[in-house]
């Protein structure tokens, strides 16, 4: 009698393990088969298409922010953010106050401009090594765009730049959510496509 | 009374044991979670050419209606930094070298991907803290 009743807690207890470890792969996607990332030529800049754009001023000065655009192996448009000097090296802003060169790789986000009217992103930064915390809209426009608006925390929504590369750079001081940057973009074809995250 | 006690009692026990075997069967599955696989769409924490190079990136792969999707890094238990992607086809894709400081075996990529998955974690593949 002892015996079948501990073979009965037993089964129990295993089938409750059974139930969360069902229950985290479901919420987790890890019930998926594992299996290696993409080949890395969808991020791979194709050689002579890296172009570096500076953009927007920080709030608390130095080197300015923009964005490296540059064309995968693959065809996909890419866009990453960073600080760029005056020469227009592009890098990592160091406590010191020098940009660290970022040498090219396969870092950007990159999408189809003949699909999506942008790419469009967020990049946070937190307080780390002495910098502050940083917010930075940015991204890449299509051709076909003829205008963009966007939001920022405290501040209403306001026409976005474009560079000759077509790129844009909204920073905000401190950690916010991306749904504090709503961006409106209008097309030639007078189309509106609004990005509420 | 004293009998009554008794006989709940084991109930009692019996629910906290189902409860901590859910729990514990849950918390190992997210543990043990590759460092990068596909799920309707790929993520993960992507290692570069090297597991000890500090390059290395948190990465969600477009795809299966997502209207966004989010990686970050965490280095050492703490949050280092984040993109967020719009749009149909981007690629999230946060590079490590973004940020000064990080050590890659102590690192790990949140992600998220609005309607095809929750935000979880996925450790560096040589995971040492």
């Amino acid at each position: 009698m002892a015996a079948l009743r501990f073979l009965g807690i037993a089964a129990a207890v295993l089938a409750a393990t059974l139930a969360g470890v069902a229950a985290a792969s479901a919420l987790t996607g890890t019930a998926s088969q594992s299996e290696p990332p993409p080949a890395a030529e969808q991020f791979v800049p194709r050689d002579g298409t890296t172009r570096v754009t500076p953009g927007a001023a920080d709030p608390d000065g130095g080197p300015r922010w923009g964005v490296r655009t540059y064309t995968s192996r693959e065809g996909q448009s890419c866009v990453e953010v960073g600080r760029v000097t005056p020469g227009g090296r592009y890098g990592r802003l160091e406590a010191n106050g020098e940009v660290a060169e970022l040498p090219s790789a396969p870092s950007g986000v990159c999408g189809d401009l003949d699909v999506d009217p942008v790419i469009l992103a967020i990049n946070t930064r937190a307080a780390r090594g002495g910098l502050p915390a940083r917010t930075v809209l940015y991204g890449q426009a299509a051709p076909d765009v003829e205008a963009m608006t966007a939001g920022a925390p405290g501040r209403a929504a306001a026409p976005v730049a474009l560079t000759g590369e077509r790129t844009f750079v909204v920073v905000a001081e401190g950690i916010h959510e991306a749904s504090e940057f709503p961006v409106d973009v209008r097309t030639r074809d007078g189309e509106v496509t609004r990005y509420r995250w | 009374m004293k009998r009554l006690r008794r006989a709940g009692r084991p109930k009692v026990v019996a629910c906290v044991a189902l409860l901590a075997a859910f729990s514990w069967g849950a918390a190992v599955r997210v543990a043990l979670a590759d460092h990068y696989h596909t799920n309707c769409v790929g993520h993960g924490l992507v290692h570069g050419d090297s597991l000890t190079d500090g390059s290395y990136f948190s990465r969600v792969e477009a795809g299966c209606g997502s209207p966004y999707r989010r990686c970050d890094i965490y280095s050492g238990g703490a949050f280092v930094g984040s993109a967020t992607v719009s749009g149909t086809t981007a690629t999230c894709n946060l590079w490590s070298r973004n940020y000064p400081n990080t050590v890659e075996c102590m690192s790990a990529a949140r992600v998220y991907s609005q309607g095809v998955f929750a935000d979880h974690y996925h450790n560096a593949h040589n995971w040492c803290l």
